[in-house]
Formats: structure tokens, C-alpha cells, sequence
């Protein structure tokens, strides 16, 4: 059963537009993996009708907690926004395929502003099974406080790399801008943000044969593989064709997607 | 030696009886199925949704061959409702029946094939294909998809063109035929009449209204299709005329749907004329809401002291009081 109905346990307030929730969910924090998303009710009432998709940024199954950080960027995050600690939401989750293992990888992290909290949660997850892996965060932004989790990162003792549009952070310019010295076949890239981003990073592992996994992000009405709205392009035994962010991805390798 | 879904449906152990109806010679356990393009092929809610719950699946549109399906975007939302484009994604009939159709059979409940084609031929192909196959209890015919290029709709939208592909799918399956009528018409009782003049077992209403939205930052369409289908709440109330309309044209059975969320709303369509109802949208948001229907019509129907739901088919009061 994936459908839970959890207590806010503490709501955090973060730099800028950002937020998160802990929830008390024990049977999401046991079964969630980094990658995995939750659908919210964000509402009770059918408009919003749809729920919101939303990385989980950290689970701790012996606390029986979740996560999940979020921007507010539109209606549906905003009424999430009103929620406060001891109010009860509706989810669904977890939901999707998770980042993979990779045994014996060097392990480079990219993303950006929403996409860092599932790389947050690989993280602090493959930390806790070995702490002596190489783990490295390339972070980027239009500003400093799109590098959300910048702190609880360094905190794990990761190496961070920040990039920054406007250069409040870090080099000022794009994430990949930073990407170069992380390349090789000895190395792993998981990859979460916007398309653009994605796309980058996906041709520079391509050109260096770099693993590479990328988490992508589809406008979604279910999240369970019904309703067959989240289309990712994809390239297939029998030429182009679609498979869907929720139940196939949302994590995918890179090399597979038509971008 | 009667039927054992029947005997459930007299006094299963869910306790659903009053509910049991049948449906175009398809026996129900209950008159809630669930709308085809919102419950994929049946296994994907297995977590949420034990299917002997319910009265019966109508699968994703099903072609002759596999199709991929329109380019993303997809879906957006809209007041109370959203826009889908989809373009009828699917795995084909092969596919179907070897991989798909064996994890429903395992159910105590009814399976409906919809099917779509983008001539007369293939949709003959289509139902053919299901002809005396096991396990498929009746097929609904798809004349009102607005998310293709060729058919579809188009045989939605034509008196003519319905009958005579009505018609022609009569003398190609033994399977009792639900014809899904379009609501993207101007009257809706002469397409109902049209479907059972040439033969159809049963209407089911509305599929999706074809509406537009627009981003006004980028003004473009935020469908890449540029129009798509609107389902959800939005559309209920255009979906109880239609049925009300509908119903009183024809004699055969009708299946009401349309922004379908509770109790009361599948009530409306049952004053309106329909024998049963499928939830469609509704799933997206509670992956439960098929079955936690059928336990809301149970309590509507013990609440009101109603012997059976189907005394209530059609019994909306319209005169004065």
C-alpha cells in the first residue's frame, strides 16, 4: 500500500522561496531510495485537482521520517506552504525507480535548485553504508540560495562545487562549467535539474564514456502509470518511442533518453 | 447451477447486495468500472486496488499495432480538472492479449476491451482479434478520442459514419458492443440513437470535451498537441445532460461518466439515466477511488432504504413538486 496519510512533524523554512516537511511516515521512510518521489494532496478541494510530485530529500527508516524540500513556485506549493507542524497530508509513495547502486564508483552529483534534495538523500544514504566513498556535489543556481542543502552536504563531509549565474556562489556560470575534471570512465554521474542541465551533463559523460543517470522531471497527473501524461523520449529496440517518468524513471540513463 | 459472480453479487462477502446489474448482458457485481486511459491495463494499481471489488475494468484503448503516443506535453491542469493529449499509447493487440489480458483473468470481475482504429478495417481488425477470446466480457468502441490524427473522433462526430461502423463491428465479434459516444457534438440523442440503430449492446458517455490552454509568457499552447481532452469535476455537469439526454433516446443501457469523485456525484448519473458509471480522473488523485465508490453506493443505498440501485436509473423528478 503506498497511499499514507502523515503527521508534519516540523516544517523548516529555508533560504528564500525554499521549504521542507519532516514527516512522521514509517512505512514511506522503510521502503523510500534515493530517487524515489511522493505525490501530494496539496488541497482537499478539486481545484488544485492533481497532486504535486515531489523528490523525497532524505528517509530514515529506524526514525520513521521523511522528508521532502520544495520551491514555491506556483499555486499548488504555495498551499503546501500553509502547512503547518501537527497538520496531517495525503501522499502517495514512493513511488519510481530509484538512482542505481554503483559499487566501486567515484560518484559525481550534479544539480540544481529542486533537483538536489534526491541527490541529497543518495548521498547521506550511500554515507551511511561507506563512509570512505568518494563523493563529490557540483551545485548550481541562478543565485547562492538555489544551492539548497549546501550546508547539510558539507555537514557529510562532500566536496562542494558551487556555480552561480549572477556569481553570488561560487564560479559565476553554469553547472557543467565545473564538470570537466569529474569526467571518466571510473567515475558515476547522477544527474537531477532542468532539461537543459540535463542534457548538457548527459553529452559530456556521452563524450568522456562517463556513467551517467539522469533523474528528469515531467508534468504528471498520477504518478502510478495510468494516466500516461509523463512521456520521456526515449530511443528503444524499435526506434524512438516513450516511456514514463513515474513508473520507468524518473531516474533513467542518460544515454537513453532522446533529449 | 448459477453463476458464482452472481451469487457474490446477491450477497458476496462484501455485503454489496442491491448493487449487482447487468449491463448490455454483462453481468455487474456492481455498477462502478473504471474509465479506460485512467486504470492502464489493471496491474499497475495492484497495491491499492483488489479488482474483485469492483464492477468491472475498461482497459486503455487498445489498436491493432502499437502506439507510441503524442510527444510531451501531455497533460495540464486546469479548474477542477485537466487537459490530457495522450494519443492513445498502447501496446497493441499481440501485446494485449499475451501480456496484459492474463493478469486480469485471474479477477472475479469484468473485463471491457476498448478499442480504437483509424479506419473501419482496423478497428474490424481489432475486434476480430478479441472475438471468442476468454476472459474479455464485452468491447467498447472508441469513436471519440480528440488526441489522434485519423479516426477516432471523427466516426464520433458523423451520424453516418457511426452507423456504419457500428455496423460493420456487429459482424465482427460475438462480444456485446459499448459504443463511447463523444460529447463534442451538438446532439448528443442522435448519436445515441445512431449507436443503437446499428446494432450497439450499450452506450457509454462522455468522453473527454476538447478544450485549449494557453501560456500567455510563451503563447504557446501548453499541450504540444495544442488541443487535447478535458476530464475531471469541470466537465460533470455537461457529463449528467448528456447522459440524461442520451438515456431518454435510446433503450439500451447506458454508462455514465465524467468528473465522477463520490457517491453523490455517480447518483447523478444514475438519476440521469445510466445503469452504471465508470470513475475516471478521479483515480489519478485517490488511486482507491473505484472501489472506495462501490463501498459509497453501498451506504447511499442502505442509507435510503433502497431495495436495489437500479430503482433509482432514471429517476431524476423533473416536473414540479
Amino acid at each position: 500500500m503506498r497511499a499514507h496519510r502523515a503527521e508534519v512533524q516540523e516544517r523548516r523554512d529555508r533560504k528564500g522561496p525554499y521549504r521542507s516537511l519532516v514527516l512522521d511516515a514509517p512505512a514511506l521512510a522503510g521502503a523510500a531510495r534515493p530517487g524515489q518521489f511522493v505525490m501530494v494532496r496539496v488541497s482537499e478541494t478539486t481545484d488544485p485537482l492533481l497532486r504535486r510530485p515531489f523528490s523525497l530529500f532524505r528517509a530514515d527508516g529506524p526514525a520513521g521520517t521523511a522528508e521532502i524540500l520544495f520551491r514555491i513556485s506556483g499555486r499548488g506549493t504555495s498551499m503546501l506552504d500553509r502547512v503547518q507542524s501537527g497538520d496531517t497530508i495525503d501522499l502517495v509513495g514512493p513511488l519510481g525507480r530509484p538512482f542505481p547502486s554503483l559499487p566501486g564508483q567515484e560518484i559525481v552529483l550534479v544539480g540544481g535548485g529542486v533537483g538536489l534534495p534526491p541527490l541529497f538523500f543518495y548521498a547521506e544514504s550511500l554515507r551511511r553504508l561507506e563512509p570512505a566513498r568518494n563523493i563529490h556535489v557540483l551545485m548550481g543556481g541562478r543565485t547562492k540560495g538555489d544551492l539548497v542543502a549546501w550546508e547539510e552536504f558539507e555537514r557529510l563531509g562532500i566536496d562542494v562545487q558551487p556555480a552561480t549565474d549572477d556569481g553570488s556562489a561560487g564560479h559565476a556560470g553554469v553547472v557543467t562549467d565545473l564538470l570537466q575534471p569529474f569526467l571518466g570512465p571510473s567515475r558515476a554521474i547522477l544527474a537531477c535539474g532542468p532539461t537543459p542541465m540535463l542534457r548538457a551533463v548527459s553529452e559530456m559523460a556521452a563524450r568522456s564514456n562517463t556513467p551517467c543517470w539522469v533523474s528528469v522531471e515531467e508534468r504528471m497527473a498520477c504518478g502510478l502509470g495510468v494516466c500516461m501524461g509523463c512521456a520521456v523520449p526515449v530511443r528503444s529496440d524499435h526506434g524512438p518511442s516513450y516511456r514514463l517518468a513515474c513508473t520507468d524513471g524518473p531516474v533513467f540513463e542518460a544515454r537513453e533518453v532522446l533529449w | 447451477m448459477p453463476d458464482p459472480s452472481e451469487l457474490q453479487g446477491l450477497a458476496g462477502p462484501a455485503g454489496l447486495a442491491g448493487l449487482d446489474v447487468d449491463f448490455a448482458g454483462v453481468r455487474l457485481k456492481n455498477p462502478v468500472l473504471v474509465a479506460s486511459g485512467t486504470f492502464g491495463y489493471g496491474s499497475e494499481l495492484s497495491q491499492e486496488v483488489d479488482l474483485n471489488a469492483l464492477g468491472g475494468v475498461i482497459t486503455k484503448g487498445i489498436s491493432l499495432r502499437p502506439r507510441p503516443g503524442n510527444p510531451p506535453p501531455r497533460i495540464v491542469e486546469t479548474p477542477s480538472g485537466m487537459l490530457n493529449a495522450i494519443g492513445l499509447q498502447n501496446v497493441g493487440l499481440e501485446a494485449f492479449l499475451n501480456e496484459k489480458l492474463p493478469y486480469l483473468r485471474r479477477f472475479d470481475t469484468r473485463v471491457i476491451v476498448n478499442i480504437f482504429g483509424e479506419s473501419v478495417d482496423e478497428y474490424r481488425a481489432v475486434a476480430a482479434g478479441l472475438a471468442g477470446v476468454g476472459g474479455v466480457d464485452a468491447l467498447e468502441v472508441n469513436v471519440s478520442c480528440p488526441n489522434v490524427k485519423a479516426g477516432g473522433i471523427e466516426f464520433g462526430t458523423d451520424v453516418i459514419q457511426l452507423k456504419s461502423l457500428v455496423s460493420a463491428l456487429k459482424g465482427s465479434t460475438d462480444k456485446p458492443l459499448i459504443v463511447k459516444l463523444s460529447p463534442n457534438v451538438g446532439r448528443i440523442a442522435d448519436f445515441a440513437r445512431a449507436a443503437e440503430d446499428a446494432g450497439a449492446d450499450g452506450i457509454s458517455l462522455i468522453n473527454t470535451v476538447i478544450g485549449m490552454s494557453i501560456d500567455p509568457r510563451t503563447r504557446r499552447p501548453r499541450l504540444a498537441n495544442g488541443t487535447g481532452g478535458l476530464s475531471g469535476p469541470a466537465i460533470r455537469p455537461i457529463a449528467v445532460r448528456m447522459v440524461w439526454e442520451a438515456a431518454r433516446a435510446v433503450k439500451i443501457p447506458v454508462l455514465g461518466m465524467g468528473g465522477i469523485l463520490t457517491a453523490d456525484d455517480a447518483i447523478e448519473f444514475i438519476l440521469a439515466g445510466a445503469s452504471a458509471v465508470a470513475v475516471g480522473t478521479a483515480t489519478f488523485v485517490n488511486p482507491r477511488a473505484a472501489p472506495d465508490l462501490v463501498e459509497g453506493l453501498r451506504r447511499f443505498v442502505a442509507r435510503e432504504n433502497l431495495p436495489h440501485i437500479s430503482r433509482l436509473v432514471g429517476g431524476v423528478i423533473t416536473g414540479n413538486a
